[in-house]
């Protein structure tokens, strides 16, 4: 009986399958898509920049803000305080514990802090109310770092001392590339003191380019900066984030191509760093080199370094290597906590012929060594704006041969 | 050099990115004495568009990739058609019933299939696909094992590793246990590659990881590395990961997004053959989320899925290049050559299956042994209230009793209802004092009736969680999340015997000195916003879900909408609409944007952040999401549409 009900059931279900499928084909109208003709007729234009990005390099000193806001060219300039603040626990919206280094190691995040009122301006207009969270004492991830995290909205970090919910995840370009983002009063707690670079809107009278803005800004710099008293502007379209140190990667995406380590300061140089064991022992190799000799950097760029060498080696070139400074050194740049945290804790940069290239100096490198370095797919320190030209660090993998 | 050379490079150049030196060098000393590359730059820095594939040969040209997104949306047309079958609703019919209302289905489509198949021709495709979600959602709930091997073809993860070989074990037992384990067989040319070996084993709501956590599959270029995990846990709030290669629930949820291309004979067995993007079928590919190093897929890459057209699970997956910008920055960034897009970078092959019960100690948990399942007595014992039990679970049964570790936010009690594939869970946590709904719910989820209980805030399917809904009550907090389809969900949700409240004021009000939002009823806002006429089925399926507005001095300045999808996240999460006074553009905010006018657009689209703005009537109005542009301008003209009349 019951085998009897399921028959006559696949039978007539067959049937009103076909005949339905039949009646719809002359009911079912092809779809049509509304944007269609919208994008057809489309025209495009382009506006010139209104918003540029300028930074010093270890900051920008007291009272220049304010001279920069007193230019008549200028209208909102508002400044970003960035610095290194540790992670020790978080939790995802779950209530699931997420991030727990082992203690007394913490994760070291690039968190940067706004006046909210003043950034709001900066993003667009359906971002701006987020900052009334951020005012309150929440805080925005970027969507890197949200990703790298597991972690969005509603999520809950104990970090640089305080627990702090996110109210919102950015795209990075939105937040400068930072890991996290609060407001200058909560920053303030976490020890988020040092101001980095500014972003600086033009008065609505004014049409200005990086070269011009630049122009206005150097004056203004005091003359006790020394060897720091340059000043780089971008504008939009110029670089991919809005950050001091605009040239090389956001920490953020070193983490996510290197990975991320918890570490702790060295006892007696907080300058340096102890990165986490399990980290250095998966993530670091130490091996022998053609040309530069014993090396310990991350395992990801030893390949690459290998096959730069090699082509040194093979071009006759080995002798424009004079001494070798050191690969992987867990520390702040220049070895000084109000910093960022150097590459070289990654055991991604490497330092070459030190004497004659210290930082801010005119680099004595040899052009062939920083071309075989450089189609190796490494950055080399001498073209920023301070140079570094002993410095080298990973930038991408190697290109093939451009014509 | 010639000064296309040059000129590529000063594209280059403006993208952002660093040039070598020595090319440097090259470049300024022919732009210094050439007044065609000198007029470039200029000309290139006043474009200033994010819209850039590759070192340009000139002057960027904005209307050749828009006219490839428009042809790109008219290949996809069939995915944004709107037709959609009405969903069931009510309790669940007697198994037996069930069982015949399956056969029924298979039979219909069956027959469907044998006059040609509503596909034909490919605008019809949508029909088809509601009865594939119809028939794999028939199917869960009879599901009780199954065990499949596979094999994993992936080409270009690096220059040195052109393609690899894995074979995948994925295996389930009722209730809500799977396991996943994938084995390497790829020869590596240097030991520095650690091999993708995973095993990964579920017993809801406990899970463990063992194998290399190596790169995030998005991080394009990430370089291997040799750290491993070992991790367990007794709590996880995510819906099962291997479930979708046994039954693709969670991919199926919705007809959007799916093309049916026709049956094909698999391997010798009848399957149907449907496509969709890479973004809409990732619940399909859970191995790439399990750590071990995986190339780059983009959103845009075309996903094809052969299934069983007897128990449809997936026969075959292949995904095949897009032509997606990210794609191009990617090549770029890491000097890849381009990927053709006709032939397949990953191919995931079924080539074995069986439907009888795997041996129960495949999904052991180290550490486990079962500690965390006890008896609703002993739960009791152990948290001191009864937790709060639903009526309306037709065949659902109660499996497994939980107390999750505390925690932040932790219920203090997790039921899980399983009915073969299918499962429901109630996490409970007396005196819930956050700062929005409990749970994984966002506070500006859609608000839904309840009968007889109140109200509850929904979300859809998404980012590895199942449909959502989070409750209020006056002493205790709940969260369900669940496989089933939203009236079932809804129909369990008002059996509780809970009041729902609403959402007090102090989730739905931020102030922040002078300027406060709040979250407000959607008819409110959409009066408020000019949009009283919006269409409650946007294309792409979207609804508005929840609305704020935002006053400044007590004065209404702004309108924000959030748009959703109903059943499930096609697209990813929701587009957000922005309204508010202002008879222009504010300045750009992203690296790069495009000026468009059209019809009644005077706006901008930014590629970088996947935002159109415009001005119309006075006022300035954005829509933003992860959709690319002419399914965002789909939803803009519907918007427009309105705004205008």
């Amino acid at each position: 009986m019951r085998r009897a009900l399921v028959v006559a059931v696949t039978v007539l279900g067959f049937v009103a399958g076909a005949l339905g499928t039949l009646a719809m084909r002359g009911s079912v109208l092809p779809p049509t898509d509304p944007a269609v003709p919208l994008l057809a007729a489309i025209s495009t234009g382009t506006e010139e920049p209104t918003t540029f990005l300028a930074w010093i390099p270890r900051g920008v000193p007291g009272g220049f803000a304010r001279d920069v806001r007193a230019l008549p060219e200028t209208g909102r300039v508002i400044v970003v305080s960035e610095e290194i603040v540790w992670l020790t626990r978080s939790w995802n919206t779950a209530g699931e514990l997420v991030d727990r280094p082992p203690p007394p190691f913490r994760i070291p995040i690039d968190a940067a802090a706004v006046d909210p009122g003043g950034f709001a301006q900066f993003l667009p207009p359906p971002d701006r109310a987020i900052m009334a969270a951020v005012a309150n004492g929440e805080a925005i991830l970027g969507s890197t770092s949200a990703r790298l995290r597991g972690l969005g909205p509603g999520a809950v970090l104990d970090v640089g001392g305080e627990r702090i919910r996110i109210a919102a995840v950015l795209p990075d370009e939105r937040v400068g590339a930072a890991e996290l983002m609060v407001s200058r009063r909560t920053g303030r707690r976490m020890g988020i003191h040092n101001d980095r670079y500014l972003l600086i809107r033009t008065d609505e009278a004014h049409t200005l380019t990086p070269g011009r803005l630049g122009g206005l800004l150097r004056p203004l710099l005091p003359a006790t900066l020394g060897v720091n008293r340059v000043i780089q502007v971008r504008a939009p379209g110029d670089t991919p984030f809005f950050r001091a140190g605009d040239s090389v990667l956001p920490p953020v995406l070193v983490k996510a191509l290197f990975g991320e380590f918890a570490a702790r300061r060295r006892p007696g140089s907080p300058g340096e760093l102890i990165v986490e064991p399990a980290w250095a022992r998966d993530h670091l190799i130490t091996t022998e080199l053609p040309v530069i000799g014993r090396v310990t950097c991350h395992r990801g760029i030893i390949d690459q370094l290998t096959t730069a060498m090699r082509a040194l080696e093979a071009e006759g070139l080995g002798h424009l290597i004079r001494s070798y400074h050191g690969c992987f050194v867990p520390r702040f740049i220049g070895s000084d906590p109000a910093n960022m945290l150097s590459y070289h804790s990654w055991g991604i940069a490497f330092d070459l012929n030190l004497a004659g290239n210290v930082r801010g100096a005119e680099p004595r490198q040899d052009s062939r060594l920083v071309a075989a370095l450089e189609d190796g797919g490494f950055l080399w320190g001498g073209t920023w704006i301070v140079p570094d030209g002993n410095h080298f660090e990973y930038r991408r993998m190697p290109e093939p041969s451009l014509p | 050099m010639i000064c296309s050379q040059v000129q590529a490079l000063l594209s280059a150049r403006l993208d952002g990115e660093h040039l070598p030196q020595r090319q440097v060098d090259a470049v300024e000393a022919h732009a210094t004495g050439c007044p065609a590359c000198t007029s470039f730059v200029e000309a290139s820095r006043r474009a200033r568009v994010a819209v850039r594939i590759r070192p340009a040969e000139r002057v960027p040209d904005l209307v050749a990739p828009i006219m490839e997104a428009i042809e790109l949306d008219r290949v996809r047309a069939p995915m944004h058609a709107r037709h959609r079958l009405p969903s069931r609703a009510g309790p669940r019919p007697p198994v037996r019933v069930r069982a015949l209302v399956a056969a029924a289905l298979v039979s219909a489509l069956v027959g469907s299939l044998v006059v040609g198949g509503p596909w034909r021709p490919p605008d019809e495709g949508p029909v088809a696909a509601a009865a594939i979600v119809q028939g794999v959602r028939g199917a869960a709930p009879s599901l009780d094992a199954f065990r499949a091997t596979y094999t994993i073809v992936e080409r270009g993860l690096a220059p040195d590793v052109p393609v690899r070989s894995l074979d995948m074990d994925v295996a389930f037992l009722a209730p809500q246990r799977f396991r996943l384990q994938i084995r390497d067989r790829t020869d590596y040319p240097t030991s520095a590659w650690t091999p993708t070996d995973i095993v990964y084993v579920e017993d809801m709501p406990a899970s463990s990881l063992s194998g290399p956590t190596g790169c995030p599959a998005d991080v394009a270029g990430c370089l291997p590395t040799r750290d491993t995990v070992n991790a367990s846990s007794i709590y996880s709030a995510a819906a099962p990961l291997p479930a979708d290669l046994i039954l693709p629930l969670a991919t199926f949820g919705s007809a959007r997004g799916v093309r049916v291309i026709g049956t094909e004979q698999i391997d010798g067995r009848a399957a149907v053959h449907v496509e969709m993007s890479f973004a809409r079928a990732a619940p399909l590919f859970p191995f790439l989320r399990l750590g071990g190093t995986w190339r780059p897929f983009f959103a845009g890459d075309l996903v094809q899925v052969w299934l069983d057209a007897d128990g449809w699970f997936p026969l075959r997956i292949t995904v095949s290049p897009s032509s997606d910008p990210e794609r191009r920055l990617w090549e770029m960034r890491f000097g890849r050559a381009p990927e053709s897009t006709d032939a397949p970078i990953l191919i995931v092959r079924a080539v074995g299956f069986d439907a009888s019960p795997p041996d129960p100690s495949l999904f052991a948990i180290p550490g486990m042994d079962g500690a965390q399942t006890l008896s609703l007595a002993e739960l009791v014992d152990r948290t001191g209230f009864l937790p709060v039990t639903p009526t309306a679970l037709g065949e659902l049964t109660l499996s497994t009793v939980v107390v999750p570790p505390e925690g932040l936010a932790t219920p203090r009690s997790l039921l899980v209802y399983t009915e073969g594939l299918d499962y429901l869970r109630i996490a409970e946590l007396p005196a819930w004092s956050g700062p929005g709904p409990f749970g994984p719910v966002d506070a500006l989820a859609e608000e839904v009736e309840l009968p007889g209980v109140g109200v509850g805030f929904y979300e859809p399917a998404g980012e590895g969680l199942g449909r959502r809904i989070s409750i209020n009550g006056a002493e205790t907090a709940l969260f369900l999340e669940t496989s089933l389809p939203r009236e079932r969900l809804v129909a369990v949700a008002a059996s509780l015997p809970i009041v729902g409240l609403p959402m007090p004021r102090s989730w739905r009000v931020t102030t922040s000195g002078d300027v406060s939002i709040a979250r407000v009823g959607v008819d409110f806002a959409l009066a408020a916003a000019g949009l009283e006429g919006l269409p409650g089925d946007l294309p792409g399926g979207y609804v508005v879900a929840s609305a704020r507005i935002e006053r400044t001095e007590g004065v209404l300045t702004a309108v924000t909408l959030q748009l959703r999808q109903r059943e499930v996240d096609a697209a990813g999460p929701p587009l957000t609409l922005h309204v508010e006074p202002g008879a222009g553009l504010p300045p750009p905010s992203s690296a790069g944007q495009v000026l468009v006018r059209s019809g009644p657009f005077d706006g901008r689209w930014s590629p970088g952040s996947s935002q159109l703005e415009w001005v119309q009537a006075g006022a300035y109005r954005s829509l933003q999401g992860p959709v690319d542009l002419p399914a965002m301008a789909a939803v803009a003209v519907a918007i427009a549409e309105v705004g205008s009349s």
